[in-house]
């Protein structure tokens, strides 16, 4: 862990014990688990955590798995020159022929998440490729463990943590504590604007609603200009 | 013969059990990895079927995690069986003789397509097929068309369900990250029953996370999640 690593598993609880009030509702186990799903939520949403993977090409092989550690790869290198990405259904279109042939890879593409595809494929093995992309989740187990979060994100963090935990009590406790969540989305969507732009951002952050209330209020003041002609006419 | 090897779907690091403990946290149920719901409200049994249906669901509508297998073409045969854990099929290649990576991608065709086109095409056998149908055909069949004449290899890139989870620890097929939102998708499945246990407000408030969870998924798959 590098040296950003500032916040414990203990900071956590004790912070998100403050925002729940009683201590025999929840059980500090259950609160770690539920501050790992936080975690692992704010990944989903920023990619936050960063890995790198290396594997050795095999000769004739286009396909290489990334294991457990990778969620994704963004970024391959061959012997330390990046490849570009493409798709395999783009080289199917422009190549229908692009396995038979051989060479050193120039082009790497997804196959889902976990599989990485090589372009051209090459013809002998041993080479280093360099896999970056997003890593799974650093999981608190320890009291004393650390994670490489920012104190900016903290308090977001720990808020819809709670949020999530009063989701066993219902009713009111758990209705207030969703302001949480729209704060904790908003904080994520400031590390990742294509988060910003997706449909369900902009549906749970009041953004659709705010666009639709503008066009009918466009329309009401409309046909409210148009029925003061008619009248103006008469 | 593949020349290289199949690439099973990948299991991760979280298991059912874990999945498990955290729905009964969430249901107030004692946390024993799930092995009972002493409430009587919800069957060990059934949680496990809602995880195996909403994994089934994720992995359809996200095509998240990928497998690649291989089926040895024979001469005269046009129709293959297909994995029984396949979700989704990817992309079909098909390699003529019996080795190399001379794989060519076959394109989705459909039958009423092919009877407007060429009332025989049933009949007809090339060397190298050139497309693949799976309408009109049992599940988990395969046609590839036309039908070859020689040896040949499908290589296959399909969405699989992977080892099924049954509540005895088993490594779940989603990435870690991703089983925050399995967890709001079972949880909305358990609280949608009709029942004693139905809660429609928390139900919607479940659905709405998982579906937050597919968008995110496809944003991922898509290769643009994160800028």
């Amino acid at each position: 862990m590098s040296a950003y690593s500032t916040v414990s598993l203990t900071d956590f609880i004790t912070a998100i014990r403050a925002d729940l009030g009683p201590a025999a509702f929840w059980t500090d186990n259950e609160i770690r688990n539920f501050i790992n799903a936080g975690l692992r939520t704010w990944s989903c949403l920023t990619g936050f955590w960063s890995g790198t993977k290396t594997i050795a090409t095999v000769g004739n092989r286009p396909y290489y798995a990334l294991g457990t550690s990778l969620c994704f790869g963004a970024r391959v290198e061959l012997n330390g020159v990046a490849l570009d990405p493409g798709s395999v259904f783009e080289w199917d279109q422009q190549d229908p022929q692009w396995m038979s042939e051989r060479g050193e890879p120039e082009m790497w593409a997804p196959v889902g998440i976990a599989i990485i595809a090589l372009n051209p494929i090459p013809p002998s093995g041993g080479d280093t490729l360099v896999v970056h992309g997003t890593s799974i989740t650093p999981i608190l187990t320890a009291p004393g463990d650390k994670i490489n979060i920012g104190r900016e994100d903290f308090n977001a963090l720990t808020d819809y943590i709670a949020h999530t935990l009063q989701f066993k009590s219902g009713g009111a406790e758990f209705k207030s504590s969703k302001v949480a969540y729209q704060a904790f989305l908003k904080a994520a969507g400031v590390r990742n604007e294509k988060l910003r732009a997706s449909n369900f951002y902009r549906r749970i952050m009041g953004l659709e609603q705010d666009r639709v209330l503008k066009q009918m209020r466009r329309m009401v003041n409309a046909m409210a200009a148009e029925s003061s002609n008619v009248i103006g006419q008469r | 013969m593949p020349p290289y090897p199949a690439i099973p779907a990948q299991q991760w690091n979280v298991t059912d059990q874990q999945l498990m403990s955290d729905l009964q946290l969430a249901t107030l149920e004692p946390d024993d990895a799930g092995a009972t719901w002493p409430s009587g409200m919800w069957t060990q049994a059934q949680v496990v079927s809602w995880i195996n249906d909403v994994v089934r669901d994720f992995m359809h509508r996200t095509g998240l995690t990928c497998a690649i297998d291989f089926i040895t073409g024979a001469p005269s045969q046009g129709s293959y069986d297909l994995p029984q854990d396949m979700i989704d099929l990817r992309r079909v290649a098909w390699r003529a003789g019996i080795s190399g990576t001379g794989y060519e991608e076959l394109t989705l065709v459909d039958t009423f397509q092919k009877d407007q086109s060429d009332p025989t095409w049933a009949a007809n056998e090339e060397q190298v097929p050139t497309g693949y149908l799976l309408d009109l055909l049992p599940s988990l069949t395969l046609r590839v068309v036309p039908t070859p004449n020689d040896l040949g290899e499908a290589e296959v890139t399909m969405t699989t369900l992977g080892t099924a989870a049954d509540g005895s620890g088993i490594d779940l097929p989603i990435p870690d990250d991703y089983t925050t939102y399995l967890f709001w998708g079972v949880l909305a499945e358990m609280l949608g029953k009709a029942g004693e246990a139905s809660d429609p407000e928390r139900a919607a408030y479940c659905r709405e996370r998982y579906e937050e969870g597919i968008e995110l998924a496809r944003l991922m798959v898509t290769g643009v999640a994160f800028a």
